[in-house]
Protein backbone atom coordinates (compact mmCIF):
# COMPACT_ATOMS: atom_id res chain seq x y z
CA UNK A 1 0.00 0.00 0.00
CA UNK A 2 1.29 3.45 -1.01
CA UNK A 3 1.80 5.38 1.51
CA UNK A 4 0.67 8.63 -0.74
CA UNK A 5 -2.61 6.97 -0.84
CA UNK A 6 -3.09 6.45 2.71
CA UNK A 7 -2.62 10.23 3.27
CA UNK A 8 -5.05 11.17 0.08
CA UNK A 9 -7.99 9.14 1.32
CA UNK A 10 -7.21 10.58 5.05
CA UNK A 11 -7.04 13.84 4.00
CA UNK A 12 -10.07 13.28 1.47
CA UNK A 13 -12.56 12.22 4.66
CA UNK A 14 -11.99 14.93 6.20
CA UNK A 15 -14.16 17.42 3.82
CA UNK A 16 -17.13 14.71 4.37
CA UNK A 17 -17.05 14.74 8.05
CA UNK A 18 -17.02 18.60 8.02
CA UNK A 19 -19.50 18.76 5.64
CA UNK A 20 -21.05 15.87 7.77
CA UNK A 21 -21.01 18.30 10.77
CA UNK A 22 -22.73 21.01 8.75
CA UNK A 23 -25.44 18.88 8.14
CA UNK A 24 -26.19 17.85 11.69
CA UNK A 25 -25.92 21.25 12.76
CA UNK A 26 -27.86 23.24 9.95
CA UNK A 27 -30.80 20.55 10.39
CA UNK A 28 -31.05 20.54 14.09
CA UNK A 29 -31.31 24.51 13.54
CA UNK A 30 -33.98 24.40 11.05
CA UNK A 31 -36.19 22.70 13.84
CA UNK A 32 -39.41 25.58 14.92
CA UNK A 33 -38.21 26.85 17.92
CA UNK A 34 -34.95 26.56 19.56
CA UNK A 35 -33.04 24.77 22.96
CA UNK A 36 -34.52 28.20 25.21
CA UNK A 37 -38.33 27.57 23.59
CA UNK A 38 -37.63 24.27 24.84
CA UNK A 39 -36.52 24.74 28.34
CA UNK A 40 -39.06 27.50 28.35
CA UNK A 41 -41.46 24.98 27.72
CA UNK A 42 -40.42 22.83 30.53
CA UNK A 43 -39.75 25.75 33.18
CA UNK A 44 -42.14 28.04 33.06
CA UNK A 45 -42.23 31.51 34.58
CA UNK A 46 -39.32 32.64 33.71
CA UNK A 47 -38.33 36.34 33.66
CA UNK A 48 -37.53 38.77 30.82
CA UNK A 49 -33.35 38.93 31.82
CA UNK A 50 -33.33 35.35 32.64
CA UNK A 51 -34.58 34.03 29.19
CA UNK A 52 -31.98 36.92 27.79
CA UNK A 53 -29.35 35.38 29.61
CA UNK A 54 -30.27 31.72 28.79
CA UNK A 55 -29.49 33.19 24.93
CA UNK A 56 -26.23 34.69 25.53
CA UNK A 57 -25.37 31.53 27.40
CA UNK A 58 -26.33 28.76 24.54
CA UNK A 59 -24.49 31.26 22.04
CA UNK A 60 -27.89 31.73 20.19
CA UNK A 61 -27.45 35.72 20.56
CA UNK A 62 -24.51 35.38 17.62
CA UNK A 63 -24.58 34.71 13.97
CA UNK A 64 -25.42 31.27 12.78
CA UNK A 65 -21.75 30.49 11.36
CA UNK A 66 -20.08 32.02 15.00
CA UNK A 67 -22.16 29.41 16.24
CA UNK A 68 -21.12 26.57 14.17
CA UNK A 69 -17.68 26.97 15.26
CA UNK A 70 -18.44 27.47 19.23
CA UNK A 71 -20.34 24.44 18.24
CA UNK A 72 -17.51 22.80 17.03
CA UNK A 73 -14.95 23.27 19.50
CA UNK A 74 -16.61 22.05 22.00
CA UNK A 75 -17.73 19.08 20.12
CA UNK A 76 -13.76 18.55 19.37
CA UNK A 77 -12.87 19.27 23.22
CA UNK A 78 -15.37 16.06 23.81
CA UNK A 79 -18.18 18.53 25.61
CA UNK A 80 -21.09 16.57 23.66
CA UNK A 81 -23.63 18.96 25.68
CA UNK A 82 -26.32 17.95 27.87
CA UNK A 83 -29.47 16.07 28.06
CA UNK A 84 -32.12 18.62 28.11
CA UNK A 85 -34.25 16.11 29.98
CA UNK A 86 -31.70 14.48 32.33
CA UNK A 87 -28.98 17.13 32.89
CA UNK A 88 -26.45 14.21 32.44
CA UNK A 89 -23.21 14.63 30.55
CA UNK A 90 -24.07 13.65 26.84
CA UNK A 91 -20.86 12.51 26.10
CA UNK A 92 -21.18 9.67 29.23
CA UNK A 93 -24.33 8.67 28.38
CA UNK A 94 -22.99 7.57 24.80
CA UNK A 95 -19.72 6.15 26.50
CA UNK A 96 -21.98 4.14 28.92
CA UNK A 97 -24.22 2.65 25.80
CA UNK A 98 -21.83 2.25 23.44
CA UNK A 99 -20.89 -1.01 24.55
CA UNK A 100 -24.33 -2.63 23.97
CA UNK A 101 -24.43 -1.67 19.86
CA UNK A 102 -20.87 -2.75 19.71
CA UNK A 103 -21.18 -6.23 20.97
CA UNK A 104 -24.50 -6.33 19.06
CA UNK A 105 -22.74 -5.28 15.87
CA UNK A 106 -19.82 -7.88 16.88
CA UNK A 107 -22.02 -10.77 17.11
CA UNK A 108 -24.46 -9.36 13.76
CA UNK A 109 -21.49 -9.56 11.58
CA UNK A 110 -19.61 -12.59 12.78
CA UNK A 111 -23.34 -14.49 12.16
CA UNK A 112 -24.11 -13.12 9.13
CA UNK A 113 -20.62 -14.14 8.23
CA UNK A 114 -20.81 -18.01 8.96
CA UNK A 115 -24.22 -17.91 7.51
CA UNK A 116 -23.36 -15.86 4.49
CA UNK A 117 -20.15 -16.84 3.46
CA UNK A 118 -19.98 -20.69 3.20
CA UNK A 119 -23.80 -20.55 1.90
CA UNK A 120 -22.60 -18.27 -1.00
CA UNK A 121 -19.80 -20.73 -1.93
CA UNK A 122 -21.86 -23.26 -1.98
CA UNK A 123 -24.22 -22.02 -4.25
CA UNK A 124 -21.86 -21.00 -6.29
CA UNK A 125 -20.06 -24.41 -6.35
CA UNK A 126 -23.16 -25.82 -7.80
CA UNK A 127 -24.11 -23.00 -9.85
CA UNK A 128 -27.78 -24.19 -11.76
CA UNK A 129 -28.80 -26.71 -9.68
CA UNK A 130 -31.55 -27.07 -7.59
CA UNK A 131 -29.51 -26.56 -4.20
CA UNK A 132 -28.20 -23.19 -5.80
CA UNK A 133 -31.88 -22.13 -6.71
CA UNK A 134 -32.88 -22.98 -2.96
CA UNK A 135 -30.19 -21.24 -1.49
CA UNK A 136 -30.69 -18.10 -3.92
CA UNK A 137 -34.19 -17.84 -2.77
CA UNK A 138 -33.20 -17.99 0.37
CA UNK A 139 -31.11 -14.82 0.09
CA UNK A 140 -33.86 -12.94 -1.68
CA UNK A 141 -36.26 -13.76 1.04
CA UNK A 142 -33.03 -13.27 3.40
CA UNK A 143 -33.36 -9.54 1.79
CA UNK A 144 -36.60 -8.53 1.56
CA UNK A 145 -37.60 -9.96 5.05
CA UNK A 146 -37.96 -6.60 7.38
CA UNK A 147 -35.94 -7.16 10.89
CA UNK A 148 -38.44 -6.37 13.15
CA UNK A 149 -40.48 -9.15 11.41
CA UNK A 150 -37.78 -11.96 11.55
CA UNK A 151 -37.54 -10.83 15.15
CA UNK A 152 -40.71 -11.22 15.98
CA UNK A 153 -41.19 -14.48 14.80
CA UNK A 154 -38.06 -15.39 16.72
CA UNK A 155 -39.81 -13.79 19.88
CA UNK A 156 -43.11 -15.81 18.87
CA UNK A 157 -41.35 -19.10 18.73
CA UNK A 158 -39.05 -18.86 21.50
CA UNK A 159 -41.60 -17.53 23.97
CA UNK A 160 -44.15 -20.89 22.83
CA UNK A 161 -41.51 -23.68 22.41
CA UNK A 162 -38.11 -22.46 24.60
CA UNK A 163 -40.46 -21.18 27.69
CA UNK A 164 -36.82 -21.36 29.47
CA UNK A 165 -35.19 -19.54 27.57
CA UNK A 166 -34.72 -15.57 28.58
CA UNK A 167 -35.40 -13.32 25.61
CA UNK A 168 -35.27 -9.93 27.60
CA UNK A 169 -33.43 -8.75 30.17
CA UNK A 170 -30.15 -7.55 29.58
CA UNK A 171 -27.20 -8.34 31.55
CA UNK A 172 -23.40 -6.98 31.08
CA UNK A 173 -20.83 -9.76 29.43
CA UNK A 174 -18.57 -9.42 32.98
CA UNK A 175 -21.70 -9.66 34.98
CA UNK A 176 -22.45 -13.12 33.65
CA UNK A 177 -21.40 -14.11 30.36
CA UNK A 178 -23.79 -17.22 29.22
CA UNK A 179 -26.88 -15.11 30.03
CA UNK A 180 -25.73 -11.95 28.11
CA UNK A 181 -24.60 -14.17 25.05
CA UNK A 182 -28.09 -15.93 25.86
CA UNK A 183 -29.84 -12.45 25.70
CA UNK A 184 -27.66 -11.47 22.60
CA UNK A 185 -28.67 -14.54 20.80
CA UNK A 186 -31.59 -14.03 19.31
CA UNK A 187 -31.31 -9.81 18.53
CA UNK A 188 -27.86 -10.67 16.78
CA UNK A 189 -29.43 -13.76 14.79
CA UNK A 190 -32.18 -11.16 13.49
CA UNK A 191 -29.64 -8.13 12.90
CA UNK A 192 -27.71 -10.68 10.98
CA UNK A 193 -29.65 -12.72 9.11
CA UNK A 194 -30.33 -9.51 6.41
CA UNK A 195 -26.73 -8.92 6.29
CA UNK A 196 -26.08 -12.83 5.86
CA UNK A 197 -28.09 -12.34 2.56
CA UNK A 198 -26.36 -9.51 1.27
CA UNK A 199 -23.12 -11.47 1.93
CA UNK A 200 -24.90 -14.75 0.15
CA UNK A 201 -25.49 -12.81 -3.02
CA UNK A 202 -21.94 -11.34 -3.21
CA UNK A 203 -19.69 -13.82 -2.42
CA UNK A 204 -22.07 -16.21 -4.82
CA UNK A 205 -21.60 -14.29 -7.71
CA UNK A 206 -18.03 -13.45 -6.91
CA UNK A 207 -17.25 -16.71 -6.32
CA UNK A 208 -18.72 -17.83 -9.82
CA UNK A 209 -16.40 -15.66 -11.72
CA UNK A 210 -13.21 -16.00 -9.53
CA UNK A 211 -13.97 -20.10 -9.98
CA UNK A 212 -14.20 -19.31 -13.85
CA UNK A 213 -10.46 -17.70 -14.09
CA UNK A 214 -7.61 -19.56 -15.85
CA UNK A 215 -5.73 -19.59 -12.31
CA UNK A 216 -8.25 -22.07 -11.21
CA UNK A 217 -8.02 -24.24 -13.86
CA UNK A 218 -4.07 -24.22 -13.66
CA UNK A 219 -4.57 -24.97 -10.13
CA UNK A 220 -6.40 -27.96 -11.11
CA UNK A 221 -4.62 -29.02 -14.09
CA UNK A 222 -1.51 -28.60 -11.39
CA UNK A 223 -3.25 -31.37 -9.67
CA UNK A 224 -4.40 -29.48 -6.72
CA UNK A 225 -6.88 -30.97 -4.12
CA UNK A 226 -10.94 -29.41 -4.78
CA UNK A 227 -10.50 -28.13 -1.34
CA UNK A 228 -7.27 -26.18 -1.60
CA UNK A 229 -8.45 -24.79 -5.04
CA UNK A 230 -11.52 -23.28 -3.89
CA UNK A 231 -11.04 -22.35 -0.66
CA UNK A 232 -6.71 -20.97 -1.30
CA UNK A 233 -7.19 -19.66 -4.54
CA UNK A 234 -10.74 -18.80 -5.99
CA UNK A 235 -11.78 -17.87 -2.45
CA UNK A 236 -8.81 -15.83 -1.48
CA UNK A 237 -9.60 -13.60 -4.83
CA UNK A 238 -13.10 -13.04 -4.41
CA UNK A 239 -12.48 -11.33 -1.14
CA UNK A 240 -12.38 -7.72 -2.13
CA UNK A 241 -16.19 -7.84 -3.33
CA UNK A 242 -17.09 -9.43 -0.05
CA UNK A 243 -15.44 -7.30 2.17
CA UNK A 244 -16.82 -3.96 0.32
CA UNK A 245 -20.18 -5.25 0.82
CA UNK A 246 -19.28 -5.96 4.36
CA UNK A 247 -18.63 -2.41 4.78
CA UNK A 248 -21.21 -1.54 3.03
CA UNK A 249 -23.72 -3.17 5.40
CA UNK A 250 -21.72 -1.38 8.34
CA UNK A 251 -24.27 1.51 7.58
CA UNK A 252 -27.35 -1.25 7.86
CA UNK A 253 -26.07 -2.17 11.24
CA UNK A 254 -26.33 0.77 13.42
CA UNK A 255 -30.09 1.42 11.18
CA UNK A 256 -31.29 -1.58 12.19
CA UNK A 257 -29.57 -1.78 16.23
CA UNK A 258 -32.05 1.36 16.36
CA UNK A 259 -35.16 -1.00 15.68
CA UNK A 260 -33.59 -4.66 17.14
CA UNK A 261 -32.25 -2.44 20.43
CA UNK A 262 -36.18 -1.07 20.57
CA UNK A 263 -37.44 -4.56 20.05
CA UNK A 264 -35.03 -6.66 22.41
CA UNK A 265 -35.28 -3.71 25.35
CA UNK A 266 -31.48 -3.52 25.03
CA UNK A 267 -30.12 -0.67 26.37
CA UNK A 268 -27.72 0.70 23.78
CA UNK A 269 -27.26 3.50 21.52
CA UNK A 270 -30.28 2.80 19.36
CA UNK A 271 -32.56 2.30 22.23
CA UNK A 272 -31.12 5.90 23.65
CA UNK A 273 -31.87 7.83 20.48
CA UNK A 274 -35.50 6.50 20.31
CA UNK A 275 -35.95 7.69 24.09
CA UNK A 276 -34.03 11.07 22.98
CA UNK A 277 -36.39 11.15 19.73
CA UNK A 278 -39.51 10.86 21.36
CA UNK A 279 -38.44 13.46 24.25
CA UNK A 280 -37.18 15.71 21.82
CA UNK A 281 -33.79 15.73 23.67
CA UNK A 282 -31.97 17.43 20.66
CA UNK A 283 -28.30 17.38 22.32
CA UNK A 284 -28.44 13.76 22.76
CA UNK A 285 -29.76 12.96 19.20
CA UNK A 286 -27.58 15.06 17.60
CA UNK A 287 -23.92 13.45 19.31
CA UNK A 288 -25.45 10.14 18.41
CA UNK A 289 -26.29 10.42 14.74
CA UNK A 290 -22.88 12.33 14.47
CA UNK A 291 -21.13 9.55 16.51
CA UNK A 292 -22.82 7.09 14.00
CA UNK A 293 -21.92 8.35 11.43
CA UNK A 294 -18.22 9.61 11.88
CA UNK A 295 -17.53 5.64 12.78
CA UNK A 296 -18.78 4.79 9.95
CA UNK A 297 -16.86 6.78 7.54
CA UNK A 298 -13.10 5.78 9.82
CA UNK A 299 -14.66 2.16 9.37
CA UNK A 300 -14.59 2.47 5.84
CA UNK A 301 -11.40 4.03 5.51
CA UNK A 302 -10.23 1.05 7.70
CA UNK A 303 -11.50 -1.46 5.23
CA UNK A 304 -10.10 0.05 2.39
CA UNK A 305 -6.70 -0.44 4.19
CA UNK A 306 -7.81 -4.38 4.91
CA UNK A 307 -7.96 -4.49 0.95
CA UNK A 308 -4.18 -4.21 0.11
CA UNK A 309 -3.73 -6.50 2.77
CA UNK A 310 -6.13 -9.45 1.35
CA UNK A 311 -5.35 -8.40 -2.31
CA UNK A 312 -1.93 -7.76 -2.74
CA UNK A 313 -2.32 -7.12 -6.28
CA UNK A 314 -4.03 -3.65 -5.38
CA UNK A 315 -1.83 -0.94 -4.90
CA UNK A 316 -4.18 1.90 -4.05
CA UNK A 317 -2.98 5.05 -5.64
CA UNK B 1 -37.04 2.27 -34.65
CA UNK B 2 -33.76 1.39 -32.96
CA UNK B 3 -35.77 1.53 -29.56
CA UNK B 4 -38.66 -0.98 -30.52
CA UNK B 5 -35.86 -3.69 -31.34
CA UNK B 6 -34.45 -2.77 -28.31
CA UNK B 7 -37.81 -3.17 -26.48
CA UNK B 8 -38.65 -6.30 -27.99
CA UNK B 9 -35.24 -7.85 -26.85
CA UNK B 10 -36.29 -6.71 -23.63
CA UNK B 11 -39.62 -8.34 -23.29
CA UNK B 12 -38.62 -11.38 -24.59
CA UNK B 13 -35.71 -11.97 -22.32
CA UNK B 14 -37.88 -10.81 -19.35
CA UNK B 15 -40.81 -13.38 -20.66
CA UNK B 16 -38.53 -16.28 -20.35
CA UNK B 17 -37.75 -16.53 -16.95
CA UNK B 18 -41.44 -17.77 -15.53
CA UNK B 19 -40.75 -16.22 -12.16
CA UNK B 20 -41.10 -13.01 -13.55
CA UNK B 21 -44.42 -13.72 -15.19
CA UNK B 22 -45.67 -14.97 -11.84
CA UNK B 23 -43.93 -12.05 -9.88
CA UNK B 24 -45.92 -9.59 -12.65
CA UNK B 25 -49.20 -11.02 -11.48
CA UNK B 26 -48.25 -9.79 -7.73
CA UNK B 27 -46.91 -6.62 -8.95
CA UNK B 28 -50.26 -6.01 -11.06
CA UNK B 29 -52.51 -6.93 -7.91
CA UNK B 30 -50.39 -4.43 -5.39
CA UNK B 31 -50.72 -1.74 -8.19
CA UNK B 32 -54.89 -2.35 -7.76
CA UNK B 33 -54.89 -2.69 -4.23
CA UNK B 34 -52.68 0.80 -3.98
CA UNK B 35 -55.20 2.49 -6.25
CA UNK B 36 -58.50 0.44 -5.20
CA UNK B 37 -58.21 -0.63 -1.43
CA UNK B 38 -61.91 0.07 -0.86
CA UNK B 39 -62.69 -2.73 -3.55
CA UNK B 40 -60.61 -5.48 -1.53
CA UNK B 41 -61.14 -4.31 1.88
CA UNK B 42 -64.32 -5.77 3.89
CA UNK B 43 -64.55 -3.34 6.55
CA UNK B 44 -63.84 0.63 7.22
CA UNK B 45 -60.48 0.01 8.25
CA UNK B 46 -60.79 2.91 11.41
CA UNK B 47 -64.54 1.39 12.28
CA UNK B 48 -63.73 -0.37 15.99
CA UNK B 49 -65.66 -2.90 16.96
CA UNK B 50 -65.89 -3.33 21.14
CA UNK B 51 -67.69 -7.44 20.12
CA UNK B 52 -64.95 -8.76 18.68
CA UNK B 53 -61.50 -7.72 20.41
CA UNK B 54 -58.40 -9.48 19.18
CA UNK B 55 -60.00 -12.25 17.57
CA UNK B 56 -57.82 -14.30 15.43
CA UNK B 57 -57.69 -15.11 11.92
CA UNK B 58 -60.92 -16.68 10.75
CA UNK B 59 -63.09 -16.12 7.57
CA UNK B 60 -64.85 -13.46 9.21
CA UNK B 61 -61.79 -11.53 9.85
CA UNK B 62 -58.83 -13.33 7.48
CA UNK B 63 -55.88 -11.40 9.34
CA UNK B 64 -57.80 -11.51 12.82
CA UNK B 65 -58.72 -8.16 14.94
CA UNK B 66 -56.67 -5.61 17.20
CA UNK B 67 -57.25 -4.48 20.64
CA UNK B 68 -60.02 -1.87 19.39
CA UNK B 69 -61.24 -4.79 17.74
CA UNK B 70 -60.26 -3.37 13.80
CA UNK B 71 -60.17 -5.86 10.88
CA UNK B 72 -56.21 -6.38 10.48
CA UNK B 73 -56.73 -7.45 7.07
CA UNK B 74 -58.53 -4.53 5.76
CA UNK B 75 -55.94 -1.90 7.92
CA UNK B 76 -53.26 -3.85 6.39
CA UNK B 77 -54.56 -3.47 2.65
CA UNK B 78 -55.22 0.59 3.54
CA UNK B 79 -51.63 0.61 4.84
CA UNK B 80 -50.24 -0.86 1.82
CA UNK B 81 -52.18 1.95 -0.11
CA UNK B 82 -50.14 4.22 2.06
CA UNK B 83 -47.09 2.58 2.12
CA UNK B 84 -47.16 2.99 -1.37
CA UNK B 85 -47.68 6.40 -1.59
CA UNK B 86 -44.52 7.57 0.80
CA UNK B 87 -42.71 4.84 -0.86
CA UNK B 88 -43.36 6.16 -4.22
CA UNK B 89 -43.29 9.75 -4.05
CA UNK B 90 -40.08 9.71 -2.29
CA UNK B 91 -38.02 7.56 -5.15
CA UNK B 92 -39.75 10.09 -7.77
CA UNK B 93 -38.15 12.96 -5.17
CA UNK B 94 -35.08 11.15 -4.85
CA UNK B 95 -34.84 9.72 -8.40
CA UNK B 96 -35.58 13.47 -10.09
CA UNK B 97 -33.10 15.21 -7.97
CA UNK B 98 -30.33 12.29 -7.88
CA UNK B 99 -30.19 11.98 -11.18
CA UNK B 100 -29.91 15.60 -11.95
CA UNK B 101 -27.13 15.90 -9.77
CA UNK B 102 -25.71 12.77 -10.65
CA UNK B 103 -25.47 13.61 -14.56
CA UNK B 104 -24.50 17.20 -14.10
CA UNK B 105 -21.17 16.35 -11.80
CA UNK B 106 -20.47 13.24 -14.46
CA UNK B 107 -20.91 15.21 -17.15
CA UNK B 108 -19.15 18.64 -16.24
CA UNK B 109 -16.65 16.95 -13.91
CA UNK B 110 -13.77 19.25 -12.53
CA UNK B 111 -14.94 21.45 -9.34
CA UNK B 112 -18.57 20.70 -10.18
CA UNK B 113 -18.36 17.39 -9.53
CA UNK B 114 -16.03 17.99 -6.87
CA UNK B 115 -18.72 19.98 -4.67
CA UNK B 116 -21.26 17.93 -5.82
CA UNK B 117 -19.30 14.51 -4.54
CA UNK B 118 -18.25 15.96 -1.40
CA UNK B 119 -22.30 16.71 -0.39
CA UNK B 120 -22.91 13.41 -2.21
CA UNK B 121 -20.23 11.75 0.17
CA UNK B 122 -21.11 13.58 3.20
CA UNK B 123 -24.46 12.23 2.82
CA UNK B 124 -24.15 8.83 1.54
CA UNK B 125 -22.13 8.23 5.53
CA UNK B 126 -25.34 8.61 7.19
CA UNK B 127 -27.41 4.91 6.81
CA UNK B 128 -30.98 5.40 5.56
CA UNK B 129 -32.81 4.60 8.61
CA UNK B 130 -30.41 6.55 10.72
CA UNK B 131 -30.79 10.27 8.54
CA UNK B 132 -34.37 9.29 7.77
CA UNK B 133 -35.07 8.79 11.74
CA UNK B 134 -33.37 12.16 12.03
CA UNK B 135 -35.11 14.10 9.34
CA UNK B 136 -38.67 12.73 11.03
CA UNK B 137 -37.44 13.62 14.53
CA UNK B 138 -36.57 16.97 14.20
CA UNK B 139 -39.39 18.33 12.14
CA UNK B 140 -42.38 15.42 12.96
CA UNK B 141 -43.65 12.47 11.59
CA UNK B 142 -46.69 13.48 8.55
CA UNK B 143 -46.90 11.81 5.28
CA UNK B 144 -45.27 14.97 4.07
CA UNK B 145 -42.41 14.75 6.22
CA UNK B 146 -41.95 10.98 5.62
CA UNK B 147 -42.19 11.44 1.92
CA UNK B 148 -39.31 14.80 2.30
CA UNK B 149 -37.55 12.48 4.89
CA UNK B 150 -36.80 9.19 2.53
CA UNK B 151 -36.54 11.34 -0.67
CA UNK B 152 -33.82 12.95 0.87
CA UNK B 153 -32.21 9.85 2.08
CA UNK B 154 -32.11 8.14 -1.33
CA UNK B 155 -30.94 10.86 -3.49
CA UNK B 156 -26.89 10.26 -2.62
CA UNK B 157 -27.50 6.76 -4.17
CA UNK B 158 -28.89 8.01 -7.60
CA UNK B 159 -26.84 10.77 -7.82
CA UNK B 160 -23.48 8.12 -7.72
CA UNK B 161 -24.92 5.37 -9.88
CA UNK B 162 -25.71 7.72 -12.87
CA UNK B 163 -22.70 9.84 -12.09
CA UNK B 164 -20.56 6.70 -12.93
CA UNK B 165 -22.93 5.47 -16.26
CA UNK B 166 -22.08 9.29 -17.64
CA UNK B 167 -18.66 9.51 -17.03
CA UNK B 168 -18.44 5.85 -18.42
CA UNK B 169 -20.07 7.38 -21.97
CA UNK B 170 -19.09 10.99 -21.86
CA UNK B 171 -15.96 10.14 -23.78
CA UNK B 172 -18.03 8.10 -26.61
CA UNK B 173 -18.28 9.01 -30.32
CA UNK B 174 -21.93 10.01 -30.55
CA UNK B 175 -22.13 11.92 -27.18
CA UNK B 176 -18.81 14.03 -28.44
CA UNK B 177 -20.40 14.31 -31.88
CA UNK B 178 -23.27 16.09 -30.38
CA UNK B 179 -21.33 19.02 -29.03
CA UNK B 180 -19.51 19.17 -32.49
CA UNK B 181 -23.32 19.55 -34.40
CA UNK B 182 -23.64 22.56 -31.42
CA UNK B 183 -26.23 21.16 -28.97
CA UNK B 184 -26.36 22.78 -25.87
CA UNK B 185 -24.92 20.94 -22.76
CA UNK B 186 -28.54 20.90 -21.60
CA UNK B 187 -29.71 19.38 -24.42
CA UNK B 188 -27.26 16.94 -24.86
CA UNK B 189 -27.47 15.69 -20.69
CA UNK B 190 -31.06 15.41 -22.19
CA UNK B 191 -31.32 14.20 -25.13
CA UNK B 192 -28.09 12.23 -25.67
CA UNK B 193 -26.74 11.17 -21.74
CA UNK B 194 -29.81 10.82 -20.21
CA UNK B 195 -31.57 8.37 -22.87
CA UNK B 196 -28.14 6.06 -22.50
CA UNK B 197 -27.92 5.50 -18.66
CA UNK B 198 -31.88 5.03 -18.49
CA UNK B 199 -31.52 1.49 -17.95
CA UNK B 200 -28.91 2.01 -14.97
CA UNK B 201 -31.78 4.40 -13.98
CA UNK B 202 -34.74 1.68 -14.35
CA UNK B 203 -32.17 -1.19 -12.18
CA UNK B 204 -31.66 1.90 -9.64
CA UNK B 205 -35.14 2.88 -9.18
CA UNK B 206 -36.51 -0.46 -8.64
CA UNK B 207 -33.75 -1.94 -6.35
CA UNK B 208 -33.97 1.03 -4.03
CA UNK B 209 -37.83 1.65 -4.35
CA UNK B 210 -37.90 -1.92 -1.96
CA UNK B 211 -35.53 -0.62 0.34
CA UNK B 212 -37.63 2.76 0.75
CA UNK B 213 -40.31 0.52 1.82
CA UNK B 214 -38.22 -1.59 4.36
CA UNK B 215 -36.95 2.40 5.58
CA UNK B 216 -40.82 3.79 5.87
CA UNK B 217 -41.56 0.37 7.28
CA UNK B 218 -39.04 -0.03 10.00
CA UNK B 219 -40.05 4.12 11.02
CA UNK B 220 -43.82 3.07 10.91
CA UNK B 221 -42.82 0.25 13.04
CA UNK B 222 -40.20 2.32 15.80
CA UNK B 223 -43.51 4.86 15.99
CA UNK B 224 -42.39 7.45 13.64
CA UNK B 225 -44.57 7.17 10.57
CA UNK B 226 -47.83 8.41 9.69
CA UNK B 227 -49.01 9.23 12.64
CA UNK B 228 -52.38 6.64 14.20
CA UNK B 229 -55.14 5.76 13.41
CA UNK B 230 -54.28 5.72 9.38
CA UNK B 231 -52.69 2.82 8.95
CA UNK B 232 -49.12 1.52 7.57
CA UNK B 233 -48.28 -1.65 7.64
CA UNK B 234 -44.63 -1.03 9.40
CA UNK B 235 -46.92 0.77 11.98
CA UNK B 236 -49.28 -2.30 12.33
CA UNK B 237 -46.40 -4.75 13.27
CA UNK B 238 -45.13 -1.77 15.67
CA UNK B 239 -48.30 -1.54 17.36
CA UNK B 240 -49.09 -5.18 17.26
CA UNK B 241 -45.79 -5.85 19.23
CA UNK B 242 -47.78 -5.07 22.48
CA UNK B 243 -49.74 -8.51 21.80
CA UNK B 244 -46.98 -10.41 20.65
CA UNK B 245 -47.74 -13.23 23.07
CA UNK B 246 -51.55 -12.73 23.30
CA UNK B 247 -52.18 -12.37 19.55
CA UNK B 248 -49.21 -13.11 17.35
CA UNK B 249 -51.41 -12.63 14.18
CA UNK B 250 -51.23 -8.72 14.89
CA UNK B 251 -47.49 -8.42 14.10
CA UNK B 252 -46.47 -11.84 11.29
CA UNK B 253 -49.30 -11.22 8.76
CA UNK B 254 -48.80 -7.53 8.21
CA UNK B 255 -45.38 -8.16 8.28
CA UNK B 256 -45.58 -11.10 6.20
CA UNK B 257 -47.20 -9.03 3.60
CA UNK B 258 -44.29 -6.58 3.70
CA UNK B 259 -42.03 -9.11 3.06
CA UNK B 260 -44.33 -10.18 -0.18
CA UNK B 261 -43.99 -6.88 -1.11
CA UNK B 262 -40.54 -6.49 -0.77
CA UNK B 263 -39.55 -9.43 -1.94
CA UNK B 264 -41.70 -8.77 -5.42
CA UNK B 265 -40.26 -5.81 -5.87
CA UNK B 266 -36.86 -7.13 -5.90
CA UNK B 267 -37.40 -10.09 -8.03
CA UNK B 268 -38.97 -7.39 -10.64
CA UNK B 269 -35.58 -5.67 -9.97
CA UNK B 270 -32.98 -8.72 -10.01
CA UNK B 271 -35.14 -9.52 -13.60
CA UNK B 272 -34.64 -5.95 -14.88
CA UNK B 273 -31.02 -6.25 -13.89
CA UNK B 274 -30.25 -9.45 -15.60
CA UNK B 275 -32.06 -8.10 -19.42
CA UNK B 276 -30.47 -3.96 -18.69
CA UNK B 277 -27.90 -3.74 -16.65
CA UNK B 278 -24.58 -4.99 -18.98
CA UNK B 279 -22.31 -5.79 -16.53
CA UNK B 280 -25.29 -8.92 -15.84
CA UNK B 281 -25.48 -10.08 -19.92
CA UNK B 282 -23.69 -12.61 -21.23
Amino acid sequence: MSFSYLVRRLLLSIPTILIVTVIVFVLVRLVPGDVVDLIIGTQKFLSEEQILKMYEDFGLDKPIFVQYFIWMKSMLSGNLGISLRTGEDVATMLLQRLPVTLELAFLSIFVSIIIGIPLGIISARKKNTFVDNLIKVVGLVGLSSPAFWIGTIFIVIFSFYFESFTIFGYVAFFENPMKNLQVFLLPSFTLGLMIAAQILRITRTSMIESLSMDYVKVAYSKGLGKNKVIYKHAFRNALSPIITVTGIQLGYLFGGSIVIENMFALPGLGRLLLQSVNQRDYPVIQAIILFIVIVIIILNLLIDFIYTIIDPRITLG
Amino acid sequence: MKGSKYMKRFLKNFIKNPLNMINLIIICALIFVSFFPSVIAPYNPLEMDSRSILEPPSFTHFFGTDQFGRDVFSRSIYGIQNSMIIALSSMIISALLGTLLGILSGYYGGWIDQVISRIIDAFFAFPSLVLALFIVALFGSSTFNLIIAIGIVYIPIFARTLRGATISIKELTFVKASKVVGKNNFKIMWTVVFPNVSSIFIVTFTTNFSTAILTEASLGFLGLGVPPPEPTLGGLVGQGTNFIIAAPWLTLLPGLLIAVIVLSINILGDGLRDVLDPKFQK
